[in-house]
Order: structure tokens, then C-alpha cells, then sequence
């Protein structure tokens, strides 16, 4: 199409980059917060107990659901991990999700009343707006797989045409010039994280490849396996049973024995323990109790190991032995990675860094192809509605985007807590905040609209910790006596990010004067062999 | 889309045509590897399956850029639809020797 390949592949990446940009800034930003997603939800809810993955809290999870739920077919406990905090209690009556009901167990060693734990989605908001984008099921996870195989062009495309930027890595040009700045801070993240970049876009098709490759699945034929029983089937028989007679409920000692037995045999060596307790069928002579273990720490995705006894007599139920080949082992690696579960504290941060570069790298893409094609069409006299228009969706997304997060956050803490559905609220406080960014992105210049909404996100970011400590100040204090950081380590990242928008916002103030009554900058000659896709309109 | 002719309407044309055969033709080459490569594969069922999608993001990515580097339009829907016919012939040919063995 291009004369040559590198040109053909800029053009491709000067599209591909745009098209989807949008969404995949929402995708790259809000995945980036999903790293920290249940420290996320600790800040959110900051009334939240916190327990030890103990015998203890076991007893005070089975004694609770006996209480509420003892004509339950189904129970679970929860352990919690070092980052999750709380122990949750779960079970279901009847049949599929309207059955299904959770709640967190309240402090074990707090006496009187255990305070009113917010309701918020939490992190799991970022996590499922990572990939379902707030949209109908299943078109958010099809709109995220396009934006994934965009990205995965633009980054292929992009290495071709911005093989200089290996060389250019150390020339940073800060404030010289608008193009300029965008170019290098676009060039530096994009070789800093690049193996990030390629994986993540390709592990988000492969986890989801059953959605959009379903056709290899389709044409083989179903493998006859014996005794297996369908899912349907076995819910099925979950209720029947819950209607007969308690006859077969296993009682709570001999769950509790049953833990004891599970756990010492999984801690020999100083392993990780249970970390999950289910108990199926409970009111029929078919009831197990099953243990699951903390993963192991590998970096695939692997199903936690298990013990199954009888839930009447307590014997073991031999577990069938799972085939593993390469292929799962690789499938496994690849999905594992995208998650990072495997990642401790170090890890994360470096992850979450990778995210934020990875965010940079996009909006500043996204800024890039406006600044390019901005002095053509002002010497031209006339700014084309596509350009008027990828200007205003830059700004609604990248500082808009923030706008809403820090709505939601700021919506957390004054809400009130009894409101009822309260955390669709913060919700809807985060879509209302991010529609209000969009409009007054059409409305003012660009350049104001730019800093104003800049100075919003630096507002809103920086004031989260003195908005913390008002309203929750308690929690905070009594969380550093418990040596817990996840929490100071949250006001401590919100304050930085409001700095940087400050800063940003500071910038765009001073170069403004700047460059009123300067001729439009022409592209140098390295610049122009640099970027092949200045010519392409 | 290139300076002299950007307006023209032979060129817009060109560039639609390649975006169709882009996505549509390489969602298709996509689908049909991952088929073929599957019917192929002699692995248990999960794992073929494995197997078979995982590359096919690359040949897509592949077709996505032969689209638009191939010289015109119409080579880059033959570089596409070409492969594609064949393993639909693949396929066509595969399936009812796969289902046959399975029964």
C-alpha cells in the first residue's frame, strides 16, 4: 500500500494505535490498578477485620454459617492470604447464583458490636472493568479482545517503524518542544517494558481464547470419559437433598478434625496450609467436605491441590490424578503471567511500574497523533471534525479517566454508609464523573480543557490522604499499630499521582507562553526519517 | 491515503478493502488454522484445543500485516483468502476422518 514495508507498517500503527486507543488506555490503567486490587479493597472498606488463617477462625466460620445458614446444601470458608485480610463465609440454597450468598466474618477477638462494613465493590471494580469495560455480557470481554489484538498490531507494527527508538533510548528531550517531549516519553516506555507490553496483550487473547477462537473446541468431538457428572446435574442433586431430612449433616467437630488432618499434612516442611473449606451436599448421604490449599507460589496457573473426605464417615476420597502436558504447562504459564498472582511485593510494584508505562506509552501515542497533524491543519485555517474529535476523546479519556477514579475514591468515603446500594453508587459516581469530563473536554479550548482537568485529577489524587485521615483516621492508626502498610502505601501512591498532575498541570501552563507568536516547529531531518508516519494523512 | 492521491476514491476504496481483508479475512485464516491444527493434532481433546488457538493469534497478527503491506488490494485478499482456501478444504476433508475415528 506504502511504498515500503516500513511505511506500510507506520500507517498501520498510527491506526491501529488510535482506533482502540481509548479503550485500551481505560484497559492499561485500570488492569494496572487490578496488581493492587485487594489492598484497593482494604482501603476501601477499612472497617474490614482481619483474621488469621487459622483453626480459630475455621471454628468461627462454621459456627457462624451453622447460625445462618444451617438448611444450606452448600458452605465454604475463606481463608485469607497476607494480602487479603478477612476470612469470608459463603453458601448456597437451591440452584445458581440467586442461592448464592457471602459474607465476611466479623473480628474474633472484638467484643460488642463489629462495625458496619462498607459496601463497595472494591478493587474488584478495576478488575472487572479491566476486561469487561462496564458493558453487557459478553460484549465488554469482545470490545477488550478487540483493544488486546489492536494493541498487539500496534506493538508489532511499532517495532518496525520506530527502530530507532533502540538508539534514540537515552536522547530525552524534556520541555523543548511539545512533539518532542510526547516522542521521547512515547520511546522510552515503549523499550523500557516492551516483553511486558508483547505479553500482556498476547496472554489477554489467550485467556480469553475460548470466547474468540471457540472453533477448535467446536469441530473436535467430546471425549467419552466415565463418571463424570455434569455441573447441572450435581446442583441438581444439591437440591433435592436439601429438602430431605438432616440426617447426613456433617457435624462441626468432625470438620474440625477433618481440617486438622488436611492442614498437618499440608504443612509438613512449612508449606502453605488450607486456604478453602467446602462442603457439598450436606444434607445427604453423598456430603464431602473438601480442603483446598494456598497456591504454591509457581507462576502458572495451576488448580490448587485438594483433599476430599466423606463428610459422614470422614474417610478419604481418592482424587483422580490430573493429566498435565506441555501444552497445559505452557496455556498455564502464559495465563499466570498475565495475572501475576506469583508476584510478592517487589514483583508488584514492578508490575504496577510496567502497567503505568504501559499507560504512558498509550496516551502519549494517543497525544502524539494530535500534536503531529495540529500546526498542518491550524496553517490550513480549518480543523477537520476527526481531529476535533481525537482531541477531545484524549483529554475526556486520560484526564478524564482519572477524574473518575478519583470520583469513585472520593465517593467511598463521603456516601453514606447506610445508603442502600451503595456501592452501585460509587459506581454510578465514577460513569457520572467520567461523563462530566467528556463534556467539558467539548466545550472549553483545548489547552485550558487540558490543564483544568489536570488540576482536578491533582486535587482530587492529593486530597485523598487528608480525606483518608478525616474520615477514617481510626482505622489508619490502629492498621500501623497492626503493622499493615498496604494502607499508608495507598495514600502514599494517590498523593504522588495528584503530584504528577500538579506537575503536569504546571508544564502545560508555562509552555503555553511560550509558544504563542512562535512559528509552528518544523520536523528536523532525523525526526522526519524517524517517523514515517508524519506523511501519511 | 498517500499525499498525492489522499482524496481519491479508488484509494479510499483500496484502504476498506484491506481493513475487511485484515479482520474479516484474518479472523478467518485465524479460525481455520486453529481447526485444522486441532483435526491435526494427535493430543487429548483440552490440550489440541490448546494448542491449536494459541498460535492462531500470530497468524493473525501475520494476515493483519500482510493486508497492508502487500502491493495492492487485490494480492493482499489472495495472500489471505489463498491459505484460507485451502484449509477450508482441510477442514473439509479432516472432519468427517477425525468424528469417524472418535466413534
Amino acid at each position: 500500500m506504502k511504498k515500503t514495508f516500513r511505511q506500510s507498517m507506520a500507517w498501520l500503527h498510527t491506526w491501529t494505535g488510535l482506533l482502540l486507543g481509548w479503550v485500551l488506555f481505560a484497559i492499561m490503567v485500570t488492569g494496572t490498578a487490578t496488581y493492587f486490587r485487594h489492598e484497593i479493597t482494604r482501603w476501601m472498606q477499612p472497617e474490614m477485620p482481619t483474621h488469621a488463617p487459622d483453626r480459630a477462625t475455621v471454628n468461627a466460620g462454621l459456627t457462624r454459617l451453622q447460625e445462618i445458614a444451617s438448611k444450606a446444601g452448600r458452605w465454604g470458608v475463606e481463608l485469607p492470604d497476607a494480602r487479603s485480610g478477612a476470612a469470608s463465609i459463603w453458601w448456597q440454597e437451591g440452584l445458581g447464583r440467586q442461592g448464592f450468598k457471602r459474607e465476611v466474618l466479623p473480628a474474633l477477638d472484638q467484643a460488642g458490636p463489629t462495625p458496619q462494613v462498607r459496601d463497595t465493590r472494591g478493587g474488584e471494580f478495576f478488575y472487572r472493568f479491566h476486561f469487561q469495560l462496564q458493558l453487557p455480557h459478553p460484549w465488554g470481554r469482545y470490545l477488550a479482545g478487540a483493544a488486546a489484538m489492536f494493541m498487539f498490531m500496534a506493538l508489532i507494527s511499532g517495532i518496525v517503524t520506530h527502530r530507532q527508538f533502540f538508539k534514540d533510548f537515552f536522547a530525552f528531550r524534556p520541555g523543548k518542544n511539545n512533539p518532542r517531549t510526547a516522542l521521547d516519553l512515547h520511546n522510552v516506555t515503549a523499550v523500557l517494558a516492551l516483553p511486558f507490553y508483547l505479553l500482556i496483550s498476547y496472554s489477554a487473547l489467550v485467556i480469553f481464547m475460548h470466547m474468540y477462537l471457540p472453533w477448535a473446541e467446536k469441530v473436535l468431538p467430546e471425549e467419552k470419559e466415565a463418571g463424570s457428572r455434569p455441573k447441572a446435574a450435581q446442583m441438581a442433586g444439591d437440591k433435592a437433598s436439601s429438602e430431605q431430612s438432616a440426617s447426613g449433616v456433617p457435624d462441626l467437630a468432625m470438620i474440625l478434625r477433618l481440617y486438622d488432618k488436611a492442614q498437618s499434612q499440608w504443612t509438613t516442611g512449612a508449606g502453605p496450609g488450607v486456604r478453602r473449606l467446602e462442603i457439598s451436599s450436606r444434607n445427604s448421604p453423598e456430603a464431602t467436605v473438601a480442603f483446598s490449599r494456598f497456591d504454591e507460589g509457581g507462576v502458572g496457573m495451576q488448580r490448587a491441590a485438594k483433599l476430599e473426605f466423606n463428610g459422614i464417615t470422614g474417610e478419604a476420597v481418592e482424587q483422580k490424578a490430573e493429566r498435565k502436558g506441555i501444552v497445559t504447562a505452557i496455556h498455564s504459564v502464559i495465563y499466570g503471567l498475565h495475572l501475576a498472582r506469583f508476584a510478592g511485593t517487589g514483583l508488584r510494584w514492578g508490575f504496577f511500574f510496567m502497567g503505568m508505562m504501559g499507560s504512558v506509552l498509550v496516551a502519549t501515542g494517543l497525544v502524539l497523533w494530535t500534536l503531529k497533524r495540529r500546526n498542518r491543519h491550524l496553517s490550513a485555517g480549518r480543523v477537520p471534525f476527526g481531529h476535533w474529535l481525537v482531541e477531545r476523546l484524549n483529554i475526556a479519556t486520560i484526564t478524564g479517566l482519572f477524574i473518575a477514579i478519583g470520583t469513585l475514591f472520593w465517593a467511598n468515603r463521603l456516601l453514606p454508609l447506610s445508603l442502600a446500594g451503595r456501592g452501585d453508587w460509587e459506581v454510578d459516581c465514577f460513569l457520572y464523573a467520567w461523563g462530566f469530563a467528556l463534556l467539558h473536554a467539548c466545550v472549553r479550548p483545548v489547552g485550558k480543557a487540558w490543564r483544568e482537568q489536570l488540576i482536578l485529577v491533582a486535587f482530587l489524587f492529593s486530597g485523598l490522604p487528608l480525606l483518608d485521615a478525616f474520615t477514617v483516621g481510626t482505622y489508619l492508626r490502629s492498621s500501623v499499630r497492626a503493622g499493615q502498610w498496604a494502607h499508608e502505601a495507598f495514600d502514599v501512591a494517590v498523593l504522588v499521582l495528584g503530584l504528577v498532575a500538579w506537575t503536569a498541570a504546571v508544564r502545560l501552563a508555562g509552555r503555553k507562553v511560550k509558544q504563542s507568536g512562535k512559528s509552528p516547529t518544523r520536523p528536523t531531518a532525523s525526526q522526519a526519517q524517524d517517523e514515517p508516519a508524519s506523511e501519511v494523512a | 491515503m498517500v499525499k498525492k492521491s489522499g482524496s481519491s476514491l479508488q484509494a479510499r476504496l483500496g484502504v476498506v478493502s484491506r481493513c475487511v481483508a485484515a479482520i474479516g479475512g484474518g479472523y478467518a485464516l485465524a479460525a481455520l488454522s486453529s481447526v485444522v491444527l486441532a483435526l491435526t493434532l494427535a493430543l487429548p481433546r483440552e490440550e489440541a484445543v490448546m494448542a491449536a488457538s494459541m498460535p492462531a493469534f500470530l497468524i493473525f497478527a501475520a494476515a493483519v500485516a500482510w493486508a497492508f503491506c502487500a502491493r495492492t488490494a487485490w494480492l493482499a485478499w489472495a495472500g489471505i483468502g489463498g491459505p484460507a482456501l485451502v484449509l477450508a478444504l482441510a477442514v473439509w476433508w479432516l472432519k468427517p476422518v477425525v468424528t469417524a475415528v472418535a466413534v
